[in-house]
Formats: structure tokens, C-alpha cells, sequence
């Protein structure tokens, strides 16, 4: 073979690596779909509150479930962090089914956008990850914890928290869950968390619940943390959970940890902050074989083991945590806080159908409340 | 334009000038190796002239 032949094909073959490499790279950074339901009146986006962030990546749907009684309002929050599913699942079933007759739900399925447009190097992860469903499946994008480093680059050594100054690690710089009340001038992550805390306060909105998820071997799972004017509607949502046979705990936002939507939205806004948590082996150090089964059946050998040794804060037996028990819980959880909001105030509260109920959930699946994918 | 912006088309430009550095010593040399190692070393670099990461 001649030397140019040769250079020919070397040169063809890196141009196929060029293709293949630029076309993941692409396909990561198209935004899954959401199909509203009927219960959707109109979805906003986060630059209509904070238009410097239009045509940035920071920029997401915010979709609005307007009921029509006036009455008081919900933010949820789902993919603050994108890695942590059942928020994400949650939230997208709460768009896709649920019709508010009084009060009003928004909804952000992708709060951190930018951290569903990649997964951590040399972790394993996959990309994405399927539900089944009756007319086909739905893909669903694994994203990471952290905001993509190609939209925040480089990393501080050390990260001072604004206002406060709380030094952290200097990659949580890029967590919008530290990055809290934000600021308008502030980096990537700052920028975005400051238009979701502008939302919140030119809405009005009177409860905020961001739903998270943190590995089985972290001491705060099965948990909804609350500020402490969210304390009273937060112990009577675990309370009723706990009574209906879901394992759920309630603990106080530390005052002291400062940038997390439970302590800051509670200090900054008018609304009582809550987050829940729900326990992921896919998360954890744990873990054995990451793949897509992983994510969505939640078994793992490890973590059984792991279980046995009692070093877990929840039980792990090999039926594991699926993600359709997890994002049950998330979805009971809302149920039981717009209950506990109605009890706790004398005017007239929350009203909504179309919540899947936690039994169902767990029962049939994700996929018989998720739309065809079309 | 930001300084930053002008300073990642900078990046870019040099970046693909350097690949096709690359390319034409893939074509023109006669050592197996070097067009090999050449070869490689092109792909991260067309990536990064492209914006591909």
C-alpha cells in the first residue's frame, strides 16, 4: 500500500470518529419532549421573567396549570438536579395528567437544563433511559448533578456563596441547589437561579417543593427538609404519608447551610420552601453495573449487600428502589403537601384531579401516565 | 462581542489550523506511524474548530 493510499483511509477513518463523536455530542444536547395535558393553560418560559436569559441555555419551560378559581400557587420543581430522575418524572406526569380546578400549579420539569446535556466522565452513566409504555416507550435524558462545564468554565477553587459568603468546594459553583437567592450579574448558575427565585416572588407563589433524589447510603432520604415556616405543612405532609404506609421523615433547614432552594426560597420569597428526597442506587458509590436497567428497576446486588451490613438509611432488599415506587413517592408527596397547605389555611385552598394515585404508580407503571411519545 | 466570544473563535481558528496541519502530514508523509499518531491526534482538534466541545 502506498503512503498516500494509506493516508487516505487514516484520514477517512478519523473523519468517521469526527462524525460519530459530533453527532452524540449533538443528540445530548436536544431537549426531550413533554406533551401538556389539558390541565396546561400556558407555558411561560424562565426569560419572561428575566429576559437576559433568552436564547441562553439557561432558558426552560415553565408550564402553567391554571385553575379556574383563583387561589393560592405551587412551584414544583423537578431536574434541579438532572441525574436525580424522580423529580424529573414527577413533575413531567404532573403536566402531562393533572387539571387544577382552584389555585394554580408551575411547573419546571428542567430547572437546570444545562445539566441534562452531558454525564459525568469516566462514571459510566448512560445517556438516557427508557420507559415503557401501551404505544411505545418514552426516552428520557440522564443528565448530571452539576451545570455542563461548557456553560460554566473554569471551577473557582473555592465557591463564596452569594450573599452569604459560606465558602463551599469550588465545583458547586456550578449546583443550582447552592447557588440560591442568585444574582442577576452572577455566572451561568447564579443567573438561573435568581430568575427561578424572580419567578417565584412575581408570581406569588405560596409553596415551593423541589423534588430530589440522593443515594441509599446519604442519611437524607425517604425526607422532606422544610424552612421553618414550611415546618407545620411539612411534618403534617410526612405524618400523612407515614400513616398511609409511606416512609417518609421531615427534618428542619439547617439555618447555617445557605444557597438550597428550602433555606433560601424560605428566606427571600413569601413562600414556604420544602424539598423532598427519594433514594437512587443509580447515584450511589455502591453501585455495580450502571446502565439504563439500573435507573429504572433500582436493583443492585451491592446495595443488598450493603443493606445487610446496615451501613444504608433505607431498607434494600432485591426488589430495590424502581423508579416508578420513587417517583410514586414524589407524586404522593405532592397529593399529601396541597393537603396539609388546605388544612393549615382557612381560605380556600388547592383543588386538582388527575394525580395519579401512589398504589397506581407503583402498580402500572410510569408509562400508563406518561402521552405516546409522538 | 464579548471578549470571551472573540477569544473562543480565536481558539477555534487556531484549532483548525492545527488540524489541517494534521491532515496534510497524514497525506504527505510516507511513515506509517506518524500518519497514524497524526490521524488521531486530528480528531480532537477538528472537534474543538467545529465548537464540538
Amino acid at each position: 500500500m502506498t503512503a498516500v493510499i494509506r493516508g487516505w483511509l487514516i484520514l477517512a477513518a478519523a473523519v468517521a470518529i469526527v462524525w460519530a463523536s459530533g453527532t452524540l455530542f449533538h443528540a445530548m444536547q436536544e431537549r426531550e419532549p413533554i406533551y401538556p395535558g389539558a390541565g396546561v393553560t400556558r407555558i411561560a418560559a424562565l426569560s419572561d421573567y428575566v429576559p437576559s436569559l433568552r436564547g441562553t441555555a439557561a432558558d426552560t419551560p415553565v408550564y402553567m396549570l391554571e385553575g379556574r378559581q383563583p387561589g393560592p400557587t405551587l412551584l414544583l420543581f423537578g431536574g434541579t438536579h438532572p441525574q436525580e430522575v424522580s423529580g424529573v418524572l414527577a413533575a413531567v406526569i404532573v403536566v402531562e395528567n393533572v387539571q387544577v380546578e382552584r389555585g394554580r400549579l408551575i411547573v419546571i420539569p428542567h430547572s437546570n437544563q444545562s445539566g441534562f446535556t452531558y454525564t459525568e466522565p469516566l462514571e459510566a452513566f448512560p445517556h438516557d433511559f427508557e420507559i415503557p409504555g401501551a404505544s411505545g416507550a418514552r426516552r428520557f435524558r440522564l443528565g448530571m448533578r452539576l451545570t455542563n462545564p461548557l456553560d460554566q468554565w473554569p471551577d473557582p477553587d473555592i465557591y463564596v456563596h452569594y450573599p452569604s459568603k459560606e465558602p463551599l468546594i469550588g465545583s458547586e459553583a456550578r449546583n443550582l441547589n447552592r447557588a440560591y437567592p442568585g444574582r442577576a450579574d452572577g455566572r451561568y448558575t447564579e443567573r438561573l437561579a435568581h430568575a427561578v427565585l424572580t419567578l417565584a416572588r412575581q408570581e406569588k407563589v405560596n409553596v415551593v417543593l423541589d423534588m430530589h433524589e440522593a443515594y441509599p447510603e446519604y442519611p437524607i432520604i425517604n425526607m422532606i427538609v422544610a424552612h421553618e415556616r414550611a415546618f407545620e405543612i411539612g411534618t403534617m405532609t410526612a405524618v400523612a404519608l407515614q400513616a398511609r404506609g409511606i416512609a417518609m421523615n421531615i427534618m428542619a433547614s439547617p439555618k447555617n447551610l445557605h444557597g438550597l432552594s428550602h433555606r433560601e426560597f424560605g428566606d427571600h420569597t413569601q413562600a414556604q420552601a420544602l424539598l423532598s428526597e427519594t433514594a437512587n442506587p443509580g447515584m450511589g458509590r455502591f453501585r455495580g453495573r450502571t446502565d439504563a436497567t439500573l435507573i429504572v428497576e433500582g436493583k443492585d446486588d451491592n446495595y443488598v449487600a450493603a443493606a445487610k451490613l446496615k451501613r444504608l438509611f433505607v431498607p434494600f432488599d432485591a426488589s430495590g428502589h424502581p423508579l416508578s415506587s420513587r417517583v410514586a413517592r414524589q407524586i404522593a408527596t405532592i397529593e399529601e403537601l396541597l393537603n396539609a397547605y388546605n388544612d393549615a389555611n382557612a381560605e380556600a385552598g388547592f383543588k386538582l384531579s388527575g394525580l395519579p394515585e401512589y398504589d397506581a404508580v407503583r402498580t402500572k407503571g410510569l408509562g400508563a401516565f406518561l402521552a405516546s411519545a409522538r | 462581542m464579548y471578549i470571551d466570544e472573540l477569544m473562543l473563535f480565536g481558539y477555534r481558528g487556531i484549532a483548525g489550523i492545527v488540524a489541517l496541519v494534521l491532515a496534510a502530514l497524514v497525506l504527505r508523509s510516507n511513515d506509517w506511524r506518524e500518519q497514524l499518531y497524526a490521524g488521531m491526534v486530528f480528531v480532537p482538534f477538528v472537534l474543538r474548530a467545529l465548537g464540538v466541545k
